[in-house]
């Protein structure tokens, strides 16, 4: 008997502490190598216990109920889906990852994070290197996609002293006919990750738009540089995620969410195609790029 | 109906293995000109295929944007690209609910008309891989014209990784149809050269495998050859090894067998050859077992008739070894085979010869055969003499014989019994009569006579049955007296005859002068004697002693002795002599009568013994004289012999033992037999 309440007594020590050692829930929208990164350069930052849950992993959960039951200090949403998911919960602060536009998502006060917007002044800090003629720049978008992004731009566009020329992509099949309209006006193509225009067909004609045209173009992500574009301004997916640790260890602290706003990437990656570069005539030494 | 030819090349080995292998090299020429083609064919189509596959990816590649946007311009351009390719007949691309966007067309091939597109787009967008259609003269490809759904995300634009979300969608079907027509002249072409191909290997490899099995049967045969050889039994023969592969091998273990079997076969040989001798010897002595143990005289001559060799039983009869009559010729050990000799080469290569032999030196009768001995060929090489001694045999026959005679002559004289029975009856009541007659006729003359004498002395002298009475007067009483003496021996004779067929007994004891029986029957036969002779003489031994018999029966024998003497006569001037004389040595009298006659033959000589022979039959002879002499005779135990040569006269001799045994001899012939038999 007194062997039995040792034991029962040992067991309760031993575990009992890790019954409620779950201060992250990790919720993670799919199972991509970015958002893996993302949470391993979260984990380096903030050391507290965490679950994941991969969402697609785990379909029809219900997040709601599981968060309930967890009861974590913190959740922390990896992916827009993820955010989208969790957007209910008001109680318990979240953080976010990977999301482009969170604020088209969710907007509560328990929610911050950090965004993989790159500011478009470094686009354009970039651009305005390049030797543009007409110092215009064209953007193909979907307005009830990108229309904040291109908005902003436009934005910073005009105080850097550049035009964005724009074109309102209703249907991916208009984009051909879009492209030959901007043919003669613009210097430049600035892709923006829109979905209506990012399409395989439409990236394909775009870089053979561009190729054919001579007119480069600036894209948001580095393997639209390898397929043809002249440069990406990337985010760095693990610094994304140490930023969000670290916004996480704050709040954990007992920081209030409040006073930690949500973020833009403070890093991002420059990677350039110099064999695109050079067939479009433009010397990378000469504008004063570094290499990558 | 076979044709020789035919039925040889058929049971040919060669032939055999050259028709299998052109078999073989025609199966596999067929198959491999048959896989060449099928491969060809389908390597050609499915080359036409590829390239098929190919222009369609490119047309399906480089329309994705066109179709995607349904510009028309830009699908133009891109099937103008494609449209030049040599097989291309028609390009066409279609929305994926079957209406078409561009359809394009070689000039002359109306190959878009009459397809309901939509049958054949449904399966490649199922598929979402194209698919084709074979005819007769061209292949359609349908491919379905696939993109990427836009991401769902925009975060999803950042990544590399394909997301589940990212579906493919159909978003058209491209068409293209290919010309068979130069594949199938290319298959025409191709079905010619691998049949011309197919052909010259069949004739190459059918002229290589002659030549090949040619090569390798040459050494069977020549193995065959040897093997009929062997079979032959010419052991002497070797194959010709050339080579050191499998059949020289064996051909030289061929060779080494035939070796053995030569061995063998000489082993054999001698152990046959010895077994041979063997069986010769064991034969030769079982033959000479056999040889000797024969109890004829068996001698092998030679050609010449010299002995090469005799048999035990010939070597005992003549008293001499086996070996010293070797080489000696036959005819001088044997006088009965020198006979043989003479007239054997005339029978010289016909059939065996016999006769039978007296042999003097053996005193032996021999039935003797001379057989010629003949090689395998027929040949005569020598002669078989064999002598089988019949003396026993022959001597049982003249004993047959003589009983035979003797009961032929108990017949005849059961015969003469019954006849001399009935003829005594019927002489002696006449002779009877005459004997009366003659006493009363003499009683008469001494009475008639001197009445007679005085009437002749009276009257002169008269004529009496034409004679003169005084020479009658001289003569009647002797007649007279001849006619009482003749009567009293027909009286006589028939008592004889009697005595003879009959149990009667004749009285033999009877003191007898052998000289007065002589005389008495001379003067008997006076008046025969003088009618055949002139030279008849007594020769009467002196004192000669007497002898014990009955004189009537001894003057009958001496008077039938004269008479044959006498009628063997052919003339008056041979005589008869007649001698009595006496033999004390061995105690006999004898009365020999020797004529000067014609003699006997030796056949009448055997027979003259024999009741009612007679050689003078036709002169009124009887043929019992001698006989009833002879019975006489040995009544007396005496003999009558009879010495005679043809021409020169015979002597009857006859031989009375001066004193008789005592014993009252019977008449019966039986009894008489009985008494001569030893």
């Amino acid at each position: 008997m007194r062997t039995l309440f040792i034991a029962i007594l040992c067991n309760a020590l031993l575990f009992g502490g890790q019954v409620f050692a779950h201060d992250i829930l990790v919720i993670q929208g799919m199972r991509v190598k970015p958002f893996d990164e993302a949470l391993q350069g979260f984990a380096s930052t903030c050391t507290a216990g965490s679950k994941k849950i991969v969402y697609t992993d785990t379909e029809g959960i219900d997040i709601i109920k599981t968060v309930r039951e967890e009861r974590p200090r913190l959740i922390l949403a990896i992916g827009a889906d993820a955010l989208s998911r969790v957007k209910m919960i008001k109680d318990i602060p979240i953080v976010y990852l990977m999301v482009l536009n969170p604020q088209q998502i969710a907007d509560g006060k328990n929610i911050t994070g950090v965004s993989m917007n790159v500011p478009a002044v470094k686009y354009l800090a970039m651009m305005e290197k390049l030797p543009l003629r007409r110092k215009s720049i064209g953007v193909l978008y979907d307005p009830n996609h990108t229309g904040y992004l291109v908005r902003k731009a436009q934005q910073a566009a005009r105080e850097e002293g550049l035009e964005i020329v724009v074109s309102e992509v209703r249907d991916s099949r208009d984009v051909p006919a879009l492209l030959e309209k901007m043919e003669n006006t613009v210097d430049l193509i600035w892709m923006v990750p829109d979905t209506s225009v990012v399409t395989p067909v439409i990236v394909e004609y775009l870089l053979m738009f561009s190729q054919q045209q001579r007119i480069p173009i600036v894209t948001f992500a580095g393997k639209y540089v390898d397929m043809g574009a002249l440069f990406s301004l990337d985010i760095d997916n693990v610094d994304l995620g140490r930023q969000a640790g670290e916004m996480a260890r704050e709040i954990l602290d007992g920081t209030p969410v409040k006073e930690l706003p949500p973020t833009d990437a403070r890093k991002t990656v420059f990677k350039v195609n110099r064999n695109v570069a050079k067939k479009l005539g433009i010397s990378l030494d000469e504008i004063g790029y570094a290499s990558p | 109906m076979r044709i020789p030819l035919f039925a040889s090349l058929r049971e040919s080995f060669r032939t055999k293995i050259f028709a299998i292998f052109a078999l073989f090299i025609i199966v596999i020429c067929c198959s491999f000109t048959s896989f060449f083609i099928w491969h060809e064919s389908r390597s050609h189509t499915e080359k036409l295929l590829t390239e098929g596959k190919l222009l369609s990816k490119i047309l399906v590649y480089n329309s994705r944007l066109a179709v995607f946007s349904e510009n028309r311009t830009m699908l133009r351009d891109v099937v103008a690209g494609i449209m030049p390719q040599e097989h291309v007949l028609a390009v066409s691309i279609y929305a994926p609910d079957g209406r078409a966007l561009i359809e394009e067309a070689k000039s002359g091939h109306d190959v878009l008309a009459h397809i309901d597109i939509r049958d054949r787009i449904g399966p490649a967008v199922r598929q979402r891989s194209t698919i084709y259609f074979p005819g007769e003269d061209r292949i359609e490809l349908i491919t379905p014209i696939i993109s990427e759904a836009p991401a769902r995300s925009a975060e999803a634009l950042y990544f590399d990784e394909t997301q589940p979300s990212q579906r493919q969608s159909v978003t058209g079907v491209a068409r293209i149809v290919l010309d068979k027509g130069e594949l199938n002249k290319r298959m025409t072409n191709l079905v010619a050269m691998g049949v011309a191909l197919g052909t010259l290997f069949l004739l190459l490899g059918s002229i290589s495998a002659f030549f090949i099995i040619k090569g390798v049967t040459t050494p069977l045969n020549k193995l065959m050859e040897g093997a009929n050889a062997l079979g032959r039994g010419e052991l002497s023969k070797r194959i010709v090894v050339e080579t050191r592969d499998e059949l020289g091998r064996v051909a030289i273990a061929f060779n080494e067998m035939v070796d053995s079997l030569e061995r063998r076969e000489s082993e054999k040989q001698q152990l046959q050859e010895q077994l041979r001798l063997a069986q010769k010897l064991e034969a030769k002595e079982e033959w000479e077992r056999t040889f000797d143990t024969v109890p004829d005289l068996v001698a092998i001559l030679d050609k010449e008739f010299r002995i090469v060799r005799v048999n035990k039983t010939m070597a005992e009869r003549l008293g001499c070894a086996k070996e010293a009559v070797v080489g000696r010729l036959c005819s001088a050990l044997l006088r009965g085979a020198e006979a043989l000799a003479d007239c054997y080469p005339l029978c010289v290569g016909e059939v065996a010869y016999s006769a039978e032999v007296y042999e003097e030196c053996l005193a032996s009768h021999f039935w003797v055969t001379v057989s010629p001995l003949r090689k395998n060929d027929g040949g005569v090489t020598g002669f078989v003499y064999v002598a089988r001694d019949i003396t026993l045999r022959k001597a049982a026959d003249e004993e047959k014989k003589m009983i035979q005679a003797k009961l032929v002559q108990t017949n005849k004289m059961t015969s003469i019994g019954l006849l001399v029975s009935g003829l005594a009856h019927d002489v002696n009541n006449p002779n009877g009569s005459i004997m009366l007659a003659a006493h009363l006729l003499a009683k008469s003359w001494k009475d008639i006579g001197p009445i007679l004498d005085n009437y002749r002395d009276n009257e002169g002298d008269f004529v009496v049955g034409g004679h003169r009475y005084s020479h009658v007067r001289d003569t009647l009483p002797y007649h007279i007296a001849g006619i009482m003496e003749n009567s009293r021996r027909i009286e006589g004779i028939i008592n004889n005859l009697k005595d003879f067929v009959r149990k009667g007994k004749a009285n033999l004891s009877l003191a007898t002068d052998v000289n007065d029986v002589v005389s008495v029957s001379a003067s008997i036969l006076n008046s025969h004697i003088k009618r055949q002779t002139n030279h008849f003489k007594l020769e009467l031994a002196e004192k000669l002693p007497s002898i014990k018999g009955n004189p009537q029966q001894l003057e009958q024998v001496v008077i039938n002795l004269i008479l044959n003497a006498l009628q063997a006569l052919p003339d008056k001037k041979r005589g008869v002599r007649v001698v009595t004389s006496a033999d004390m040595v061995n105690g006999f009298v004898i009365i020999a009568v020797h004529d000067e006659g014609c003699g006997m033959s030796q056949e009448v000589r055997d027979r003259i013994f024999e009741p009612f022979f007679s050689t003078k039959i036709d002169r009124g002879g009887t043929g019992l004289g001698l006989a009833i002499s002879n019975f006489i005779v040995k009544e007396h135990n005496g003999t009558l012999e009879f010495v005679s040569e043809p021409g020169k006269g015979t002597t009857a001799l006859v031989k009375l033992p001066l004193e008789i045994t005592g014993r009252e001899c019977s008449t019966c012939p039986d009894e008489l037999e009985k008494e001569e038999t030893p």
